[in-house]
């Protein structure tokens, strides 16, 4: 628990608390204010890893979100979370991580074979490899691929936390929260406007934490704090730590994840993360640039850094990655590592600058090689020295490298903006054609100094604020320290053969880019497929550029010429579980009852979705064992006697006004302009394309009133159409559309004693006698001692029935009244199952025939298409295919042998012929077992159906391996004069 | 995305649903001679634009309005959005 | 007395949950009738006659405080009409004071209303409506139909820090249950 490599002084962290944690089981300390990298260097734990092709060891090698090495499998149990960044992860007590990626320990891992095999496992080697014979694949190959396939390990549990998401707003989002962005903000936010600033960092500041370059005569980072409290103490300001900005999206929408307790030991309950849109009228980019390497052989080697990743230990953490450290650049930035570890007591072994003049004078005792190359280093599990280029060889356990920085223009792109290379800089900055909206600041518009990084995010803001009209505040410039940052140009040391990485995560190397090359995969998009650089879920971000520029020295082009890949969102990676938020298991989507759902479930409903409706399948009575039990008795029950269904999920639309007539009589193909007030009809609906898009029943309440009734699936989208030719069709008619399916529950009450039962409910003054209240009749009468009330007389049954309506506070104790009143009766409540084999028995046609591709002759209801007016879909109603003499035509089925089962699905085919698709005929759309009957029984469409009565075909059904003999009949098996409906 | 509606201001897409292309206002003639034609090349034809497109959205989850939103399909850029009422008085639709 | 009675029932059973700075509660007992009108004017002309009140913009409400009635205009021909609800007839009231420039349709129990209310009610609202909510952009007295969870919500602010929901009858229990999730995880 000794923190061997914690500088004694400075860090922005908190000495007093020291958090205990652990690493591949064994206990380590750190402080308040570490990440799980610093704390583990600061304990001298280098090595923390294996590289995913070689198994190959790994340490950490940068600070930040780019990091592709320390990737640790994150707590333990059903919360374990593999392939994250120790960069990342913010220390708390307890915390405890394992390293990933090997079998056996990680010091020594079986899998590490992988390395003296690596000639065979160059670029595409599976193409190469794996090819025969064939049968390997299956049986060893792709097993043994996947079982050493991937990194860390999954807890294959259900993820266990709650995740949020939700919506900001705000005029400025200003995403990094560097010295760029603070100047950004402060500017902004003192003007006034809503600054929304959001960080990845758990504090802001950017690399003001981690350099020593101070501002306003103040540390740097004690700047940033002070800018954070007046940040923070402005009403019009959000500040966002722990948030990445992860995706640009159309019209200033940007997405961000926000981690809330994830540096927590618990969620205690609380959403883990919430994933963010938000919306801007204007967005600056500030997020930085992150620093590459320089590609010589064995770069990988664990106490490999990156030269800024070092100098953010030393500063921030207070921590030495190493004891002596040797540093290998090709521009200014490495040698303030140099200057800034001396400043700490850590002795420098070398610099090693690949440029030949020196650009600012050493730290005292340090080596100085100019135009020098490292060509190796040495050391099993960490670097013990480097090798030169003259062969000279240099003693140290930490080689820090800067290859110079790239500009993170990852947002910038994600609208398939191309960057532009600077060659100043040697780097690609943002292109012109960023999203609308769009700025950038700083360190990402290729901008090094921190004082121009300062002055730019000031002037970026004030640029804005002046487009939105407003003043911007005075004298807000901020000064800082002066710093060098020259670079020249240096991607790969060539002295020696060896393996030099390039993408660490993904183990490509110059090698590999090479070979791509020469394989005949040159475009850039090509190489980064064949060779999966870029491809890790870092991305890529420290080795792209690299690559690119190798690319190009391969192919003789230039950098530009070559081009890059395309950025696509998120910059760095999203929990699935975040995406999903909420919306997980019974909360996928919202559930609608009907008011009278409790009343089902007290009568022993069983319920079925029904789009987001839930509806009463059947009623199961004591002893019923299976579902057809209930169902056979509900349809007895309510033939014999009486029955209620719940039909309130059917589409209600109140359609008013003087046109409104007009406009029923132009949206149904059957004519409603006569149809008295105080009557219903069944309604016929077509597309404009001719066939038939739902049906229903419409009532005329009013001159000027009709409610319209929709099936339950169509009822949002029959709304729509309505609009539609209520708003872009006929906008000169006066006819207004209210949805009131929510208002009313409906009931239906069906069977012999129907009129009776309702008797019992209607108050005196309303006659429902058959005289008085003949089938298709409707009105507005009231219940149960003036609750108003709608009552409909029609009937899906073929019984004497009724629809009744209340409003939908009453719906539940509407149910309970009409099964107390109908006691006296035997009264069964019936589902949707009973409702189904009632409407066949009677030939009705519901959503299985009225599949969209059925026109109204099809199902015969070719009077139902008025010659004395237009409606929607005449025209092409009448089209040839449509009226053609021998057409489909819904008719009824029964098995030749009634102990046979009929199937939906099964298709007609002419007895003695070939099951082939040319001799098809027509299909079964639905079956049911009629208790009326004792036989199974069916509708379906056949070739000129009708005329065919008595036939005998084939129901083929080869799927499931079963065809049978049916006869064709008429589809009203029950009742055909339909007289129990008028009774 | 986000459509700016004319009376309710900006408002994010997923509160509208889509149908198509704003030709669909034009609604033939249902007593002309070639009305079949007509029928069929309203019900069936779209062009296919790359770049600025007319077309109808619903603004379903908000005021019940149908727009037409002038939308460019290559970078989504919406340049007019109008209700389509207006549209389709201008156009001639009366009743 | 009828032989049987039909007893109301409110959407969410009086449903109330308090968390800090945050407070939940079913509205209950609210008229809610919709007027459809093609006359604009003419309505205007009636509800100024009958009602005192200017008929607001679509995204505005009107009160009348000695009446307890609100307006929201929801669209640019249709609004609806709060107040509190005596008799079964709502809708019949309103008929009378429209007369015959629009069309009036009870909504009463179509809707479960619930009201939002505390400092930290913005912030959970934030979590499910895309709406900007901020004071200045969505002032007291706004209105707005969008989408919560899926579900068609009518929002109003009625103080800085209350807001009015409303939302279909049959999915209350899923709204709710949205509303009441979003105050836990602010809070």
């Amino acid at each position: 628990m000794t923190q061997a490599f914690r500088l004694a002084k400075g860090g922005l962290i908190d000495r007093s608390q020291t958090l205990e944690f652990r690493f591949d089981g064994a206990a380590y300390g750190g402080h308040g204010g570490d990440t799980l990298a610093s704390a583990l260097l600061a304990n001298g734990v280098r090595m923390v890893g294996r590289s995913f092709k070689y198994h190959r060891p790994r340490g950490v090698f940068s600070a930040g979100s780019e990091e592709p090495n320390a990737l640790v499998e994150l707590r333990r149990g059903v919360r374990q979370e593999p392939n994250t960044r120790a960069t990342m992860a913010e220390l708390f007590g307890g915390l405890d991580a394992r390293s990933q990626n090997y079998r056996g320990t990680l010091k020594c891992d079986l899998l590490a074979v992988n390395d003296l095999f690596s000639p065979f496992l160059s670029a595409g080697f599976y193409y190469k490899t794996f090819m025969w014979p064939k049968s390997f694949w299956e049986k060893l190959y792709e097993p043994a691929i996947r079982a050493a396939a991937g990194l860390g390990r999954l807890s294959r549990e259900p993820d266990p936390d709650a995740y949020d998401k939700g919506y900001l707003h705000c005029d400025i989002l200003i995403i990094g929260a560097g010295p760029s962005g603070l100047a950004a903000a402060l500017t902004a936010g003192r003007a006034g406007v809503r600054v929304i600033l959001a960080d990845e960092d758990f504090r802001v500041g950017g690399r003001l934490n981690a350099e020593t370059l101070g501002v306003n005569g103040m540390a740097g980072s004690e700047w940033a704090d002070a800018a954070y409290a007046e940040l923070a103490a402005m009403d019009n300001v959000r500040v966002m730590t722990r948030t990445t900005v992860f995706g640009a999206y159309d019209h200033g929408i940007y997405g961000a994840i926000e981690r809330q307790t994830d540096h927590l030991p618990h969620s205690s309950g609380k959403p883990r993360q919430v994933l963010w849109r938000i919306y801007t009228r204007r967005a600056i980019v500030c997020a930085g640039a992150t620093e590459r390497s320089i590609a010589f052989p064995d770069n990988d080697r664990p106490g490999v850094m990156l030269a800024g990743g070092v100098r953010a230990y030393a500063n921030r953490f207070a921590v030495g990655s190493g004891g002596s450290v040797a540093i290998f650049t090709n521009n200014d930035t490495g040698w303030r590592t140099a200057s800034d570890l001396s400043a700490k007591g850590i002795s420098i072994a070398a610099i090693i600058d690949t440029r030949e003049i020196s650009p600012l004078a050493a730290p005292r005792g340090a080596a100085v090689v100019m135009g020098g190359r490292v060509t190796g280093t040495k050391g099993r599990h960490g670097v013990r020295s480097v090798t030169l280029a003259g062969g000279q060889t240099i003693e140290c356990d930490c080689l820090a490298v800067s290859g110079g920085w790239s500009p993170n223009v990852h947002l910038t792109c994600h609208q398939r903006g191309r960057p532009q290379w600077n060659e100043n800089i040697a780097a690609f900055t943002p292109g012109g054609d960023m999203p609308v909206g769009m700025r950038v600041a700083g360190a990402v518009n290729g901008i090094f100094s921190l004082q121009n990084c300062l002055a730019d995010g000031r002037e970026t803001a004030v640029e804005i604020l002046e487009n939105f009209g407003l003043n911007p505040p005075a004298n807000d410039a901020q000064t800082a320290d002066e710093e060098a940052a020259s670079i020249s140009a240096f991607w790969h040391v060539r002295d020696r053969k060896g393996r030099a990485f390039v993408d660490l995560q993904n183990d490509v190397t110059v090698k590999d880019i090479r070979l791509s090359h020469q394989e005949g995969f040159r475009s850039v998009e090509h190489l980064k497929r064949y060779t999966t650089l870029g491809m890790a879920t870092d991305q890529g971000r420290t080795a792209n550029v690299l690559g690119l520029a190798i690319l190009a020295q391969a192919s003789g082009k230039s950098i530009p010429e070559t081009g890059t890949t395309i950025f696509r969102p998120p910059y760095t990676p999203v929990a699935i579980g975040a995406i999903a938020g909420r919306s997980r298991g019974k909360e996928f989507r919202p559930v609608r009852k009907t008011p009278g759902h409790r009343w089902a479930e007290e009568n022993g409903a069983d319920f079925v979705e029904s789009g987001l409706w839930m509806r009463a399948q059947w009623f199961a009575r004591e002893g019923e064992t299976h579902w057809r039990q209930s169902c056979d008795r509900e349809v007895l029950q309510t033939r014999s006697s009486v029955g209620i269904c719940d039909v309130t999920t059917l589409g209600k639309i109140d359609i008013q006004g003087r046109d409104a007539v007009e406009f029923v009589n132009r949206v149904y193909s059957n004519g409603f302009a006569k149809l008295p007030v105080g009557k219903c009809r069944y309604g016929l609906m077509l597309r404009e394309d001719g066939l038939v898009m739902d049906d229903g029943t419409t009532a005329r309440l009013g001159e000027k009133h009709f409610v319209m009734t929709t099936t339950t699936a169509n009822a949002a989208p029959i709304f729509k159409h309505l609009e539609f030719c209520r708003q872009c069709l006929w906008p000169g008619l006066d006819v207004h559309l209210i949805s009131v399916t929510e208002q009313w529950a409906q009931a239906a009450v069906a069977g012999p004693h129907a009129r009776k039962l309702l008797e019992k409910l209607v108050d005196p003054d309303h006659d429902i006698s058959n005289d008085a209240f003949p089938f298709m009749a409707c009105g507005k009468i009231s219940v149960c001692g003036g609750v108003p009330a709608r009552l409909f007389r029609i009937s899906f049954s073929g019984e004497l029935a009724y629809e009744i309506a209340v409003p939908a506070r009453y719906g539940n104790s509407l149910m309970d009244a009409l099964m107390k009143a109908g006691e006296e009766f035997g009264t069964t409540p019936y589902g949707v199952e009973a409702l189904n084999v009632m409407r066949i028995e009677k030939g009705h046609a519901t959503g299985n025939e009225l599949n969209g591709q059925t026109s109204a002759r099809d199902l015969g209801l070719g009077r139902m298409m008025s010659d004395r007016k237009d409606y929607i879909g005449r025209v092409l109603s009448q089209r040839e295919h449509l009226v053609r003499e021998n057409g489909l035509k819904l008719v009824g089925f029964k098995p030749v042998d009634e102990k046979q089962e009929l199937k939906a699905g099964a298709h007609f085919i002419a007895k003695g012929k070939e099951m082939t698709t040319e001799n098809d005929e027509g299909w079964m759309t639905s079956v049911a077992w009629s208790p009326n009957l004792q036989t199974s029984i069916g509708l379906g469409f056949i070739e000129s159906g009708d005329s065919r009565m008595g036939e005998t075909v084939i129901a083929a059904d080869p799927l499931r391996e079963r065809s049978i003999e049916v006869e064709i009949v008429s589809p009203y098996f029950v009742d055909p004069e339909g007289e129990r409906l008028r009774g | 995305m986000i459509i700016n509606h004319p009376l309710l201001g900006p408002r994010d897409a997923s509160e509208f649903s889509y149908l198509g292309d704003a030709s669909l206002i034009d609604r033939p003639d249902p007593e002309a001679e070639d009305a079949v034609k007509e029928f069929h090349d309203y019900v069936y034809l779209r062009d296919n634009p790359a770049g600025e497109h007319r077309e109808l959205w619903f603004h379903e989850h908000g005021d019940r309005s149908w727009l037409v939103v002038t939308r460019n399909t290559l970078t989504h850029e919406i340049t007019r959005v109008e209700l389509a009422k207006d549209v389709a008085i201008a156009r001639g639709r009366r009743r | 007395m009828a032989e049987f009675d039909l007893i109301p029932e409110s959407p969410l059973n009086g449903l109330r949950r308090t968390f800090e700075h945050i407070a939940v509660e079913e509205v209950s007992g609210r008229a809610v009738v919709s007027v459809a009108f093609s006359d604009r004017a003419g309505l205007e002309q009636a509800m100024r006659t009958n009602l005192d009140l200017t008929l607001p913009f679509v995204g505005n409400t009107a009160r009348v405080e000695t009446r307890d009635l609100l307006v929201l205009s929801l669209q640019s021909d249709q609004i609806f009409v709060l107040f509190p609800q005596t008799g079964y007839r709502p809708d019949l009231e309103i008929a009378e004071i429209a007369g015959d420039h629009g069309c009036v349709t009870d909504q009463s129990d179509g809707w479960a209303l619930l009201r939002v209310s505390g400092p930290r009610s913005r912030a959970a609202l934030e979590r499910i409506c895309m709406l900007d909510l901020h004071q200045d952009i969505f002032t007291v007295g706004a209105v707005a139909r969008t989408v919560m969870e899926h579900l068609g919500v009518i929002i109003h602010r009625d103080d800085e820090h209350s807001f009015l929901l409303m939302s279909a009858r049959s999915s209350a229990g899923s709204f709710a249950h949205s509303v009441v999730t979003s105050a836990e995880n602010v809070s």
